[in-house]
């Protein structure tokens, strides 16, 4: 067969339109196979290549949305809690001699009816298992909506609090087991709400959370419940039941999960209003 | 320094495999603006642009395998991925560009990674995003069009000769000049060759 002495020009150009992930770009046969020899045709696509990777920043900078970030995130933490449910596979054991001999027996009729009722248990515990899967899908979507929008909440708080006039801000100190901690309470002591962030407040033990206490003449009222992350942060919206200027003083406990009516854990955050 | 970012966006991948949601979090923190960037440019749209990124990165974290780091580096590979997503978006139920693979594969990426060109070029083309769209407005308009309706708007070979009203072959001559233009100018723009003419 003779070679073409024109495929070098016309591999050459195809690698190009290649490099550049031009939409349906193809590289015939003898491209190909002229290519893998060609060590100029390898280095040029090598360089196209590093062309077509400027053009990507060859752009005009732009910002996504804050949420972006947060929905990916969430989507991420959806898809690791709800894991891909393994396909349901048939039995791989060999089998066994009496179901041999058995099928063996068997009419063509027969095998072909047992078949069928095979793939229709086959189908069913299939879909079962899908029906399960999305069923713990949408509720663990339901729940990451939910909560969603209590964060969404929080922050339109946060945001009004720290935008009214007469905002302090009160130092919490660690204390206890959790000497290194801290905390910072904004609030307005006129007004029923506050928020507080911590930093360096480990997360609490499985079946535990924090709670924060009001404390006037002596008497704890719970501000809340909260958790913290790995990095110690937590925040928590407080809402009061009487202005935050009546109080004396703020404390954190911790307590088990879904709080206590009165502090019985030991404090690792206290602060004097 | 690019090296070491490379490095880290390297780690950040292997945690990915880890599952660890950290990795994808700093992943995006280093590429969501350039990736959105790019896919904006593409779709000239801000939900579908959004959308495309947030595919892009939980495409990676379901398949971080996609990415192997002898196949160059992380930043060039991912916003290749959302190039071509972007270009799916546009074109709907078109034919999807889909990344090199099948025969071809082994020698692009032999060829990507192969020791033929010399590293102090590749470093050369370190340039920023404002030099190559400067590299790419100076070009002849008739390189700059076919460089623009093939990477950014996505259009076929067959496409541009239909619109352009040129011969296939003349939009693929184009395409490979327009390449070595853009590369040429790329190189005399790299720090190196601007201090050799200095």
């Amino acid at each position: 067969m003779r070679a073409d002495p024109d495929i070098h020009r016309r591999t050459s150009e195809d690698l190009a339109s290649l490099a550049l992930g031009l939409s349906g770009a193809s590289l015939s046969d003898e491209s190909l196979a002229h290519a893998k020899e060609c060590a100029q045709c390898r280095r040029e696509l090598a360089e196209h290549a590093q062309v077509a990777a400027a053009l990507a920043i060859a752009v005009s900078p732009a910002y996504p949305s804050g949420a972006l970030r947060g929905r990916i995130l969430d989507a991420a933490h959806l898809e690791s809690v709800v894991a891909p449910t393994p396909v349901a596979s048939t039995s791989q054991s060999t089998p066994t001699s009496w179901w041999s001999a058995l099928w063996r027996q068997l009419t063509p009729a027969a095998a072909l009816a047992a078949v069928a009722v095979v793939i229709a248990v086959v189908v069913s515990v299939a879909f079962a298992v899908e029906m399960s899967r999305l069923t713990l899908a949408l509720e663990s979507e339901r729940q990451a909506r939910r909560s969603l929008e209590a964060r969404v909440e929080a922050y339109e708080v946060v945001v009004a609090e720290l935008a009214r006039p007469g905002l302090m801000v009160l130092e919490l100190q660690g204390t206890g087991p959790a000497s290194t901690a801290s905390g910072r309470l904004y609030l307005n002591p006129s007004s029923t709400t506050a928020v507080l962030a911590t930093n360096g407040l480990q997360p609490a033990e499985a079946g535990r959370v924090y709670q924060l206490w009001l404390i006037r003449d002596g008497q704890r009222t719970s501000g809340g419940t909260f958790t913290t992350d790995s990095t110690g942060t937590g925040t928590l919206v407080i809402t009061a039941p009487h202005p935050l200027s009546v109080y004396q003083a703020v404390g954190v406990t911790i307590e088990p999960a879904g709080g206590s009516p009165g502090p019985t854990g030991p404090r690792v955050l206290a602060g004097t209003l | 320094m690019p090296q070491q970012d490379d490095l880290v966006d390297e780690l950040l991948v292997e945690g990915l495999r880890r599952r660890d949601e950290r990795a994808l979090a700093a992943l995006y923190d280093r590429h969501a603006r350039a990736s959105y960037s790019l896919a904006l440019r593409v779709l000239g749209d801000h939900q579908r642009a959004e959308d495309v990124v947030q595919d892009a990165f939980l495409k990676l974290w379901r398949q971080p395998d996609l990415y192997r780091a002898n196949r160059g580096r992380f930043a060039a590979w991912f916003l290749q991925l959302v190039r071509n997503r972007s270009i799916d978006s546009l074109r709907s139920n078109s034919r999807e560009v889909v990344p090199p693979a099948g025969a071809w594969a082994d020698v692009f990426w032999a060829s990507v990674a192969s020791q033929d060109v010399d590293p102090a070029e590749v470093a050369a083309l370190a340039v920023d995003g404002e030099e190559v769209a400067r590299a790419i407005e100076e070009l002849a308009p008739e390189l700059r069009s076919v460089i623009e309706m093939a990477y950014y708007g996505g259009y076929s070979q067959s496409e541009i000769s239909k619109e352009l009203r040129v011969p296939l072959g003349t939009v693929k001559t184009r395409i490979r000049t327009a390449m070595l233009r853009l590369r040429e100018a790329l190189v005399a723009l790299a720090p190196g060759e601007r201090a050799d003419a200095g």
